[in-house]
């Protein structure tokens, strides 16, 4: 991993008698898309707003570059943020809204210019130089509001949930966009959503959050792969979790049963909808067959969603290609190494 | 959604009333204006007589220019009282709705008690003067407090201050404080975030307060009476004698028109430049 | 959002503003317990002297009993016409529309003056005799604007749709305005009641012109102000200030009463959870 750049150390902070961070600390390297991601109330927001300065820490350090920056106001930190409406100046232009970092750090207006020129030609917003923000469309705000942020060389950018007003198309655009940009500027983002689609489709790094704490920080595949507690399995993805008694190198689960390496005892499992399949020829050494009934089915376009319900009354969710007919009775089956161990967190 | 016969039904009513009593009325006052006064009757025949003499008379012209000087100091010391607070209470405060409250409760108090409050304070036998000698600071009353242009102005700012504080507060209160936010993100201290972000956004409630402090004080005649004396007349003064012991309605109506007039393109220019400057 | 902290000097700035606005008022107060009146100070001998002869004072309670009638005739009167006047505005379009509006609006920003002397005149031409009749006239004329902007503002928080479903539910447009509209104006209304009353009280403006025999309040003070000065208006002064002080913080409750209702009417009305 790169040199961190950031370290959020042990923060805390409450809004009058609610504890809204209870301690969180991780660290940001150089040039990582880190995602914070959490359901509202989660923290995540307060966090970023931590970082830029708009809130001041009740406890906790925040370091950057070696340097300790949780007392300093925003407008001392080497930090932008890009708001989730946006926030252009209405009274300024694009070009102006672009060059007013620069205006007020006292850069010649030559370079200003020059370099919010440059600022919005990387965005593709050149044509729009002269317009009002108010003329533009949510997309086209987005970038200027990116360009207006990034002209400053920030060290660090931060998104708060920069996409949700956009439409479903437009966001999916957006995200690539944001990637690529990302890449070719190479300073490190935070970027902050709800979205755990859009969490796993751009970012180095998720950490998630839950109610004002760090539930697991790592990459998208380790996060979906690997959970670290019933709730990161749950909030990433869909899965199901299954209580599960292990002997002898064995975990059995009602009338189920798999082999399994971890130790005796009583443990959660989680197993991912897609990795439930159809019962095909003889039953293998590592994996588990168990009978069900579909109850319920849902096609989703390239894929179909199943409700399964075992005889003794547990439930499962499977999910295949579509193009799979499946009875109402069947065998189903999935491999041992899919069975991922959650530790007893919950 | 709403039928024909509702519309006119809500229409009707306050349309010919605000014609009768309001467009009507105005033209009635024009067409005073246009007659004059012989041998103690208004006498309804065209004559531009009654704007030759308001062009050409010295007083009038005098007292008007006048009352434009004292409406004029009267709209910039109520700006420079009511912007402040409005910020503060904005932007600052903690008890937001009991400082607004604080404020607006003035505008409502009767404008013959503040007005005749201050008359008690200036005047010669007054609390200010007895105070300033009880103090030694001074040896014998100052006249020159009461009945004078100073006293004009001095009433008219506590009284209009109010009116201008509440248009500017509320446009502070519609600048988006994400805006603050990012100004100060994009690396602007404080002052610059207020110059370049705030001041603009808020300059709508400005001119509005600087209209309405301006125009009510320009044909205020109550206070001029109360603590203005014969060097305080403003121009509406003239036209209430002239409705009273000095018995020219016509003329009146001609210099009562003239302000109208003045108000309304007054009014005009001010609603161009607010939307001008409003960026919502 | 931070609260900048600048020194504090804006705070105090703030604090000798609205000193200046409440000083001469405290002033008065004061004097009112003044045994020798207005001169000297400091205020010596207090007593509630002038209070009595206020109490035993005829022609001031009789002018307060005609600024009452003439307060309650200005509000009906511009309620009648103003509550119509916001439904024309909100809801339909006519050639002259904005004339209307702006007719409707002038006597806010227009100088008492010019009203006063325009409606005069449009009595006398129609040699409609002056008396407080005309007084009440003039008041709720010229107060149209404030019942005007008061539904209006009410009707924009108003969501549109009720009527909609009451029509849909088989209620004409009278049934609806009767059981839907009005019932969500109340709180507009009775804010706008409440203010026109007060200002009616106080107006002295437009009244000066229209006044016939009888004095208003307002005008009757004034009348002796022109004589003289007697302490007793102090005392006036003061029972006035402590009255529209009492009937705007009332006329404040309500307005915020409303707005927090409104806003949970706004939820339940999308959906939300309260």
């Amino acid at each position: 991993m790169n040199p961190t750049l950031l370290s959020v150390r042990d923060v805390r902070k409450r809004f009058g008698a609610r504890e809204v961070l209870r301690g969180v600390s991780l660290d940001v390297a150089e040039g990582e898309f880190l995602t914070v991601l959490g359901e509202s109330g989660s923290g995540k927001t307060t966090l970023l707003r931590l970082i830029a300065g708009f809130e001041r820490t009740d406890a906790g350090e925040i370091v950057m570059s070696g340097e300790r920056i949780e007392q300093l106001p925003p407008y001392q930190r080497p930090v932008n943020t890009v708001f989730q409406q946006y926030a252009l100046f209405p009274h300024m232009s694009v070009a102006e809204n672009v060059a007013y970092g620069m205006r007020v750090t006292k850069v010649a207006k030559a370079e200003a210019m020059d370099r919010a020129a440059k600022a919005l030609a990387q965005v593709k917003m050149t044509e729009f130089a002269d317009a009002s923000p108010s003329k533009l469309s949510g997309g086209q705000q987005q970038r200027v509001a990116l360009a207006r942020a990034l002209v400053n060389r920030p060290k660090l950018l931060l998104l708060d949930e920069p996409l949700s007003a956009l439409d479903a198309n437009l966001r999916r655009q957006m995200q690539s966009e944001l990637k690529s940009l990302q890449r070719e500027v190479g300073i490190s983002f935070i970027f902050v959503t709800h979205d755990q689609d859009e969490a796993m489709a751009l970012s180095d790094r998720i950490a998630l959050l839950r109610d004002g704490v760090l539930e697991q920080i790592a990459s998208p595949s380790e996060i979906y792969n690997r959970p670290a507690s019933a709730y990161s399995a749950g909030f990433i993805g869909k899965t199901n979790l299954i209580q599960a008694q292990i002997a002898q190198g064995e975990a059995v689960a009602g009338s189920l049963r798999w082999k399994t390496q971890q130790p005796d005892g009583p443990a959660l499992f989680s197993i991912r909808p897609e990795n439930i399949r159809p019962a095909s020829g003889a039953a293998q050494n590592g994996s588990a067959r168990f009978a069900a009934r579909v109850q319920q089915q849902m096609f989703q376009g390239a894929t179909r969603v199943l409700w399964l319900e075992c005889q003794d009354g547990t439930k499962f969710e499977a999910r295949m290609h579509s193009g799979i007919e499946v009875p109402a009775d069947c065998e189903f089956e999935f491999d041992s190494k899919d069975a991922v161990l959650i530790k007893q967190k919950d | 959604m709403y039928s024909k016969g509702y519309k006119v039904a809500v229409t009707a009513p306050p349309l010919f009333w605000v014609t009768l009593f309001l467009l009507f009325a105005y033209v009635i006052l024009f067409a005073h204006s246009f007659w004059s006064v012989r041998d103690g009757q208004i006498a309804r025949e065209f004559t531009l007589a009654n704007y030759k003499q308001i062009a050409t008379s010295p007083l009038y012209l005098q007292v008007l220019f006048r009352s434009m000087k004292i409406a004029g100091t009267v709209t910039l010391l109520a700006l420079l009282l009511a912007y402040p607070v409005a910020y503060y209470v904005s932007f600052q405060a903690r008890h937001k709705n009991l400082l607004y409250q604080l404020i607006i409760v003035p505008l409502w108090v009767s404008y013959l008690v503040r007005a005749y409050a201050w008359k008690t304070i200036l005047g010669s036998d007054g609390v200010l003067n007895t105070s300033l000698q009880f103090l030694h600071v001074t040896h014998g009353p100052v006249s020159a407090l009461l009945y004078s242009p100073f006293a004009v102005v001095l009433t008219l700012t506590h009284i209009y201050t109010p009116f201008a504080f509440l248009p500017i507060f509320a446009s502070l209160e519609h600048v988006p404080r994400n805006l603050v936010e990012a100004s100060q993100d994009l690396g602007a201290a404080p002052l610059q975030t207020f110059r370049r972000v705030i001041l603009p956004l808020s300059l709508p409630g400005v001119i509005a307060g600087a209209t309405f402090a301006f125009v009510l004080s320009l044909g205020d005649f109550l206070a001029p009476l109360l603590v203005g004396g014969p060097s305080g007349i403003m121009i509406s003064n003239i036209v209430v004698s002239l409705f009273g012991a000095a018995y020219d309605w016509p003329l009146g109506a001609a210099i009562s028109l003239c302000m109208l007039v003045l108000v309304v393109a007054l009014l005009f220019a001010t609603e161009r430049l607010e939307k001008r400057y409003s960026y919502q | 959002m931070n609260v900048q902290r600048r020194g504090g000097w804006l705070a105090a700035y703030s604090a000798l503003v609205f000193a200046f606005l409440y000083l001469p008022i405290a002033v008065l107060i004061l004097y009112s317990f003044n045994g020798p009146g207005v001169g000297g100070f400091p205020p010596r001998d207090l007593t509630l002297h002038w209070y009595r002869v206020l109490f035993e004072d005829e022609a001031i309670w009789s002018s307060v009993l005609n600024s009452v009638m003439v307060a309650l005739v200005a509000v009906v009167l511009a309620l009648l016409i103003g509550t119509p006047a916001a439904l024309a505005l909100d809801r339909t379009n006519f050639p002259g529309k904005a004339l209307f509006r702006r007719l409707v609006l002038l006597p806010l920003i227009l100088p008492g003056i010019i009203t006063g002397l325009s409606l005069l005149m449009l009595c006398v031409f129609s040699g409609f005799e002056l008396s407080l009749v005309t007084i009440a006239l003039g008041h709720g004329t010229a107060l149209i604007a404030v019942a005007t902007t008061e539904v209006f503002a009410g009707l924009q928080k108003f969501d549109r749709r009720q009527e909609e479903a009451s029509l849909d539910l088989g209620a004409n447009y009278w049934q609806t305005f009767w059981r839907i509209t009005l019932p969500n104006l109340k709180l507009s209304i009775i804010g706008a009641a409440l203010l026109i009353f007060t200002l009616s009280m106080d107006e002295i403006a437009v009244s000066f012109f229209l006044v016939g025999r009888e004095n208003t309040l307002p005008l009757e003070i004034w009348s002796r102000l022109r004589r003289g000065m007697t302490p007793e208006i102090n005392a006036v002064s003061t029972i006035i200030f402590l009255f529209s002080l009492f009937t705007i913080i009332i006329w404040y409750r309500i307005r915020t009463r409303g707005q927090a209702q409104e806003m949970l009417a706004a939820s339940i009305i999308q959906g939300e959870n309260p």
